[in-house]
């Protein structure tokens, strides 16, 4: 078995063949086969039209979610020359078949329009799409793999979900985005509301802010360090679109009313509070400076998050779509 | 062709795994530390490790754990019972099938190499396999790259180790972060280590205890550069800080590197 073709079967084992992107698959195969357009219809809708409620649909639409993510990491794979460039027939049956379902297709295309899928299919049915890629270099392997593991670290922390679905206009236990950004502008607030414990909803929405803080940095990282292969960069950013794309503007709100808001706090802050503090590790002056110091790095901060927030890196991608 | 693509395990936390492609002999498992990440403490190992034909029959885990929260010896029970589990011929359940594995298949080596507080979770693993007599402690091998086993001081290893938010917070008293209690030199976690080694090795049981290579960095301003127990004298990386000093970056700094190679 081919390089190429081993890492293909590797990550699908991983991201397709089980859990819920096996349940998807297994879902869709039956209503495409059965040609059963209502319940196509109804779980595939836009939730702007028609609110989603039911709970099975929730599961059934994260589901396919995992689905079509899979789809995504297939054709920046491709373009990293990680994974065939010509799939095997089973798997492009696949492709086909599910993506090219028009409810399928509405849902990543129209209502919540995603770039790499769409381009999987347009290469799946038109082989010259990626006719520009090179010949695979271990620089892109190892690239590609950083790709897939930074992810992960998103992906399965509950304390990013936490902050994601705050910042996704998510309410949990009546607790909003609002809350994390007012605790964030009030030490006493805060020291009130959560008490010791690590699972509560806002401190884990600060756990999950500092992690996805780091994760911004990295990402960034990984996207300079992709700089010479454009339509890898791009195809990298794209896979984040959602964040990047679609909801920017309340990234970039967000973040920015956040560091204002701890701004505000450490400034109204003394060190004899904080001395005081058996919670903070902050002993003596020298501490204190170091610590008031920290915001001279919100600077880098507010860089990646404009540097990510560019659509300008999701143009090569966008303009390989277009191409006829 | 020598190893996987990455295997995403479900242990611990974000723990990956590079398997080989040949047949598995040996077993390497990198365990990071405070606030560190399963493969990103450890920069260009993976890559190299790929590359290198002295790891063509060696699996290899970077190993993650949720370093901020929790005690430390929580995180070791965690790391012990995914020991237990790779160390004892049930790789299959670490989401890695291989049909030409032998149903008795066991690693002939296993190093395990850890990074700061990553060391007193290893540390403390061993002493629990120990306590349950499993017999592959004795083909096991620690190298520790400016371990915390003798402490750390607190304000240095927030200020070197913590991203700016996480700093900024646990000024602000807004998180708490257990784990900083067990890292204080005189800590309870502490001493219970170095007490429980010391008797093992006056009882002759203890060689699993002595790590293999120790590697301080001369520019640490986080752990303090004790010698713990029996282990050997440190060897010194220059210009190198506590973060620093585990991660290799070609062409210039393979020495972290060519040392976990030496004891392969």
């Amino acid at each position: 078995m081919s390089r190429q073709k081993f890492n293909l079967d590797i990550i699908s084992k991983q991201y397709r063949r089980k859990g819920a992107a096996a349940k998807a698959f297994k879902s869709l195969s039956v209503l495409i086969s059965s040609n059963d357009t209502r319940n196509l219809e109804n779980i595939l809708r836009d939730h702007k039209d028609e609110p989603i409620w039911e709970n099975y649909l929730v599961d059934e639409r994260d589901n396919i979610d995992f689905l079509i993510d899979y789809y995504s990491i297939l054709e920046i794979g491709i373009i990293a020359n990680y994974f065939p460039y010509n799939l095997p027939s089973k798997l492009k049956d696949e492709v086909n078949n599910i993506l090219g379902n028009d409810y399928v297709s509405k849902y990543y295309s129209k209502y919540y329009p995603l770039i790499l899928p769409q381009l999987l299919l347009k290469h799946i049915s038109f082989s010259n799409v990626h006719s520009s890629i090179d010949a695979s270099t271990p620089i892109q392997s190892n690239l590609f793999e950083k790709f897939l593991v930074l992810n992960q670290t998103i992906k399965s922390d509950g304390d990013v979900d936490q902050f994601l679905w705050f910042l996704d206009g998510g309410i949990t236990e009546g607790y909003s985005i609002n809350d994390l950004l007012n605790v964030l502008s009030n030490r006493e607030t805060i020291r009130y509301k959560l008490g010791r414990s690590n699972t509560h909803p806002l401190n884990s929405s600060l756990f999950g802010f500092i992690k996805y803080i780091q994760f911004i940095k990295d990402y960034a990282d990984l996207l300079r360090q992709t700089s010479e292969f454009k339509l890898l960069q791009s195809s990298f950013w794209h896979y984040q679109s959602y964040w990047f794309d679609h909801m920017k503007v309340q990234l970039g709100d967000i973040i920015k009313v956040a560091l204002n808001n701890i701004r505000k706090t450490m400034n109204d802050t003394t060190q004899t509070e904080l001395v005081n503090d058996n919670n903070s590790y902050i002993n003596n002056s020298e501490d204190f400076d170091k610590w008031k110091s920290s915001t001279e790095q919100f600077g880098g901060i507010e860089e990646d998050i404009k540097f990510l927030l560019n659509p300008k890196m999701g143009d090569p991608l966008t303009q390989l779509l277009n191409q006829n | 062709m020598s190893h996987t693509p990455p295997i995403f395990i479900n242990q611990g936390k974000n723990t990956v795994g590079y398997f080989t492609t040949s047949n598995p002999e040996k077993l390497i498992i990198f365990v990071h530390g405070f606030n560190g990440s399963a493969t990103d403490t450890w920069d260009e190992f993976p890559a190299l490790i790929k590359e290198n034909n002295e790891y063509a029959n060696s699996d290899v885990v970077f190993y993650g754990y949720e370093s901020l929260k929790g005690q430390v010896n929580n995180n070791a029970l965690r790391f012990y019972n995914f020991l237990k589990i790779i160390a004892e011929g049930n790789s299959k359940r670490l989401g890695y099938s291989r049909n030409n594995l032998a149903p008795n298949f066991t690693y002939s080596k296993i190093l395990i190499v850890a990074h700061s507080l990553g060391s007193i979770v290893v540390r403390r693993a061993l002493l629990n396999a120990k306590a349950e007599n499993k017999t592959w402690l004795l083909n096991t091998r620690m190298i520790l790259f400016a371990p915390a086993h003798r402490g750390a001081r607190i304000q240095n290893l927030i200020s070197e180790s913590l991203p700016t938010l996480g700093r900024i917070f646990a000024g602000l008293g807004f998180i708490t972060i257990p784990v900083l209690d067990d890292l204080r030199p005189n800590s309870q976690t502490i001493l219970n280590l170095i007490q429980e080694t010391e008797q093992l090795i006056q009882q002759n049981q203890g060689d699993f205890t002595i790590s293999h290579t120790v590697v301080w960095a001369n520019n640490e301003i986080v752990v303090h550069n004790e010698r713990f127990c029996q282990d050997p004298i440190a060897v010194l990386f220059d210009n190198k800080s506590h973060t620093k000093v585990c991660k290799p970056i070609r062409p210039n700094f393979l020495t972290p590197f060519e040392i976990v190679t030496e004891a392969l």
